[in-house]
């Protein structure tokens, strides 16, 4: 049988559904072959199906099921007791609602064991307001004090760091710096000599440090 | 109840185009199908099929009745609708591809004619099975095999003229 184009169309719903018999099947196939029409009608339909089967389901608005049932089998019993009082918040059983609290949750379980707290060390009376005032008060003047001493503390070790440097004469830094890898004999026997230098070094850096803090004791 | 919502409320919107218009009719169907529990045989087709059967004889109603309006402001009708929200399980980018998909699919059926967009819909949408459609419909099978045929050729016709072209 020759399959006309007009066929095409009217059986393109047929065809695309798998209602179509397979000697008709045949005969579109070998006429689509052969003819860019038909194959252009196919592929523009079929992808047009193709896109509304692949759309998501339409959302119902998150009301309707209440307000349809309030309006059928009538509004349901008001809620007593503390549940009452929790009414407005039924939103939150939702899934997503839900989702979002535990993910908040675990954060901020998470930022509580990286801050040191422990759900183990924590006593009933660590949760009273004054306590928790007082705990956080104390850790912040403890925290502005390390840090206060962690920067005076890099002050001195400058401080030490500039009077040291003069010592080193630049004829021996350049001497050093030209140095070969292997050291020669005379060398050698300068690196011997190196602890002496050394201890003397330290020495005056323990004397520096000693009228330093002493100072620092008087003010 | 919520299956059931989402079917009949997914049918609104996709015939009317319109969120708020949707839920009014969802509830009037809702309202309709509660009195009318009495008249539903368990024979005749399933729930679902009565349910879809019942959305569809007030949607009829809902664009006679609302026929004129719609004559005066068509502008409306011009505008794709996006508003819909989708499954949160999808990535944000094929969210807001989704949506436009939707959008411009929504805006091609609103230019169908009532008969051929209610069947495409309910077909293609929705996924009645060709008798099951026949059964909302009460037309016999060869009109709604012409319809669903006539209706998607129309339908990608329009799709097309929108720029979207087959991958």
């Amino acid at each position: 049988m020759n399959w006309t184009c007009a066929q095409t169309e009217e059986r393109l719903s047929d065809y695309l559904d798998n209602r179509l018999d397979p000697a008709d099947v045949t005969d579109l196939n070998r006429h689509v072959d052969g003819c860019a029409d038909c194959t252009r009608l196919i592929e523009q339909v079929g992808t047009a199906v193709q896109r509304m089967r692949s759309l998501a389901p339409v959302e119902v608005p998150p009301l309707l099921v209440n307000s349809i049932l309030d309006q059928t089998i009538g509004p349901r019993p008001a809620k007593t007791g503390w549940r009452g009082w929790f009414a407005w918040a039924d939103f939150i059983v939702q899934p997503k609602f839900a989702m979002g609290a535990l993910t908040c949750a675990v954060t901020l379980i998470i930022l509580g064991y990286a801050a040191g707290l422990s759900p183990s060390k924590i006593k009933k009376g660590d949760l009273a307001p004054s306590n928790v005032y007082r705990a956080a008060n104390r850790q912040a003047h403890l925290t502005y004090g390390r840090a206060l001493k962690y920067v005076n503390d890099l002050k001195v070790v400058y401080e030490i760091q500039s009077k040291l440097r003069p010592e080193e004469s630049p004829a021996r830094e350049r001497e050093r710096q030209e140095a070969p890898a292997s050291p020669t004999p005379q060398e050698k026997s300068q690196q011997d000599s190196r602890p002496g230098r050394s201890s003397t070094l330290d020495a005056n850096l323990y004397a520096y440090i000693v009228t330093h803090a002493s100072v620092r004791s008087q003010r | 109840m919520h299956r059931h919502a989402r079917r009949v409320f997914g049918l609104c919107y996709r015939f009317t185009g319109n969120s708020h218009e949707a839920e009014d009719l969802s509830q009037e169907v809702f309202l309709k199908i509660y009195r009318s529990l009495a008249s539903y045989r368990s024979a005749a087709g399933g729930f679902p099929t009565w349910l879809t059967s019942v959305t569809r004889n007030l949607l009829v109603d809902h664009y006679r009745r609302t026929k004129r309006d719609r004559l005066t402001d068509s502008i409306e009708d011009e505008m794709p609708r996006l508003e819909e929200k989708h499954s949160s399980t999808r990535t944000p980018f094929k969210q807001v591809a989704d949506a436009e998909l939707s959008g411009q699919i929504q805006h091609a059926l609103s230019r169908l004619s009532p008969e051929l967009r209610e069947a495409v819909i309910l077909r293609d949408l929705q996924g009645l099975e060709y008798n099951e459609i026949q059964e909302v419909l009460s037309v016999p099978e060869g009109t709604v095999k012409s319809r669903i045929n006539r209706g998607r050729i129309e339908l990608a016709r329009i799709l097309e003229q929108l720029g979207l072209r087959p991958a």
